[in-house]
């Protein structure tokens, strides 16, 4: 049974790594101006530093730097993001025993939002340069988590269901906070709302290797937990006895969680639906040992957040539709046909 | 061997527990030798599953002390305490399809990552859960779920086991199965076994020694053939009659042919 369940998630892994080349290559190549692969390879071959100087054909120094300046940083931030909320939804739902729950039970998102919305609105998204509005989210987004942590924190415990219902609380208390400051801006309220739908637009290098240096640490800490998480997913009390640090185990894994998705959505916005239902789905196939489920969501939300992305740029050129509206789009009615499934199957 | 022994005794001295402002345990105090089985007994609501919770180190006492082989559960690092003593009882319904396998071997990953299956096929072969290996858990019923829970305890294999009515789902056939088990666990592994009971017959039938609570204070401390009808009559307000085994010469109690409970609209 265990090799078994290996090697199926084996070629499982090896398909994800297949569709995230494919996914890298149309994403590449794919947008308002439609490279051939031959120029996107030509353009990798010779090197960001080569991406500014004429080669005397037309289309290869356009490859260059659509490629270099515009694409490859767009698809990494898409995967780099994905595959956060994958493991981050992944995470979350071990720990609160609920295929329902998503990254953003600690109240990430909204926090964020209400971070950038008040740095747009306030017009102080421009005094630290280009980092202001991803730092005020990324502020926001730990003090949101931070606030819903402490109201559901007694002394050394923490308890599960009420952080999900604090969460739940304080989110919707922060969005009508947000729908308070669109109605006072006016003036600002496209650009608050292009923010909060969320969008792959502003990626830049910078933005990369931001949230990679949350990401990859942040994965580490968490694929650690994994073992742990499995005896957390029967209850915190059987856990306990199995001889798990229950709260250490909780605390670690929460903030982990939260500051590898706060890296992500200060730069791109909320985009949700991704951490919801690709460790759904990868638990249906895979099985719901968190040592194989955690790497591959986080493969496979990397994977669907490029496609999404992808679509996003394709589906209505030259206009681009907000990422976090197609992943809604595809995801829910996605999420609905596996509730039926299960149901279906008698669970 | 000797040395080995002493590690799984439980003492108890004067603990006292509240919930909600009530108080739960009364100020407890027993002992139990190492490698002995210990019935837990009394009516609902006498706080025996708090105090195996208090022993295992998840409740803390408000008062008094705990010590598992000399030592306080609840302050030993948690990988430590898992070796010490294991709490097994109900649990809630399991959330993710995990494999009875896996189940099994997470009371002990550390085992389950370094030695081979030996462990794992005796310890699904002593709740007889061989058949079920590779089924899910959520496909279980609440008695087959329960012998998986009891075969995770017997492979994380601490010394001292704190087992909550482990009998409660089982069939007969079961039942006595997995008296046995504790029987060998104590008999001829060394471990200690200390376990809430209903069925006083079982409880009589595996334990050296029964600790009767009610309303969280301890009222007897037996064995089983100092089992009376006073005694039961005291502690659960009924009246039963103690006779011996046709068989095995024991003392067995019959329950009382009793009153017949109030109906509405009777």
């Amino acid at each position: 049974m265990a090799s078994r369940r290996t090697a199926r998630n084996g070629r499982l892994f090896l398909a994800g790594l297949l569709f995230l080349a494919a996914g890298l290559a149309l994403g590449l190549s794919a947008g308002s101006v439609s490279l051939p692969l031959g120029y996107v390879v030509k353009a990798l071959a010779r090197g960001p530093s080569a991406a500014g100087v004429p080669t005397g054909d037309q289309m290869a120094d356009l490859a260059g730097t659509i490629v270099w300046t515009l694409r490859f940083p767009r698809v990494l931030l898409a995967f780099i993001e994905g595959a956060g909320l994958g493991v981050a939804g992944s995470v979350m739902q071990g720990l609160f025993r609920n295929p329902m729950a998503d990254p953003y039970v600690l109240g990430v998102s909204s926090g964020a939002s209400l971070g950038a919305v008040l740095g747009i609105a306030l017009g102080i998204g421009g005094v630290f340069g280009v980092w202001s509005l991803p730092a005020l989210a990324f502020a926001g987004a730990l003090g949101v988590a931070a606030l819903v942590y402490r109201l559901s924190t007694y002394g050394e415990r923490t308890d599960t269901w009420t952080l999900l219902l604090s969460g739940i609380a304080v989110s919707s208390l922060v969005s009508s906070v947000i729908a308070f400051v669109m109605v006072i801006a006016r003036e600002r309220v496209d650009e608050i709302v292009f923010w909060t739908m969320g969008a792959l637009s502003r990626a830049s290098w910078m933005s990369v290797g931001a949230s990679l240096a949350y990401t990859i640490p942040g994965l580490a800490v968490l694929q650690r937990r994994a073992q742990a998480l499995n005896a957390l997913s029967f209850g915190e009390e059987p856990a306990f006895h199995m001889g798990v640090p229950v709260e250490a185990v909780k605390r670690t894994l929460l903030w982990t969680s939260a500051l590898v998705i706060a890296g992500g959505v200060a730069f791109t916005g909320p985009i949700g639906f991704v951490g919801l239902i690709v460790p759904h789905a990868v638990r249906l196939v895979a099985g719901p040992d968190h040592r194989w489920l955690m790497p591959l969501s986080g493969l496979f939300g990397g994977n669907a957040l490029l496609f999404a992305d992808l679509a996003a740029r394709v589906i209505a050129p030259p206009r681009e539709i907000p990422v976090g509206v197609i992943t809604a789009l595809a995801g829910a009615p996605f999420f609905l046909y596996l509730l039926w499934q299960s149901r279906r199957l008698g669970e | 061997m000797t040395g080995k022994r002493a590690v799984g005794s439980v003492s108890v001295q004067d603990l006292r527990h509240y919930r909600g402002g009530r108080e739960i345990l009364r100020g407890i105090t027993l002992e139990i030798e190492p490698g002995s089985v210990a019935a837990v007994v009394g009516p609902n609501g006498a706080g025996k599953s708090t105090l195996l919770k208090v022993i295992s180190g998840y409740l803390r006492p408000r008062s008094g002390t705990v010590r598992v082989g000399g030592m306080d559960p609840a302050s030993l690092h948690p990988s430590e305490r898992s070796r010490l003593v294991t709490y097994c009882g109900d649990e809630p319904e399991p959330a993710f399809a995990f494999s009875v396998e896996e189940t099994v071997e997470m009371g002990n990953p550390e085992r389950a990552r370094e030695s081979g299956p030996a462990f794992l096929e005796a310890a699904l072969d002593a709740l007889d859960i061989t058949d079920l290996r590779y089924r899910t858990i959520t496909s279980l019923s609440s008695g087959e779920r329960q012998r998986v829970f009891l075969a995770r305890a017997v492979y994380q294999d601490p010394l001292v086991f704190l087992l909550d009515e482990p009998t409660t789902h089982l069939d007969m056939a079961y039942e006595v199965q997995v008296v046995d088990m504790i029987e060998s666990l104590a008999g001829r592994l060394g471990k200690t076994v200390v376990t809430v009971v209903h069925d006083l017959n079982l409880a009589m039938r595996c334990a050296a020694r029964l600790f009767f609570l009610k309303d969280g204070a301890l009222r007897y401390c037996v064995t089983p053939q100092e089992v009376t009808s006073e005694i039961i009559g005291d502690i659960y307000g009924v009246d039963a009659q103690v006779v011996e085994h046709p068989v095995a010469g024991t003392p067995v109690v019959m329950r009382p042919s009793g009153r017949r409970g109030f109906i509405p609209g009777e």
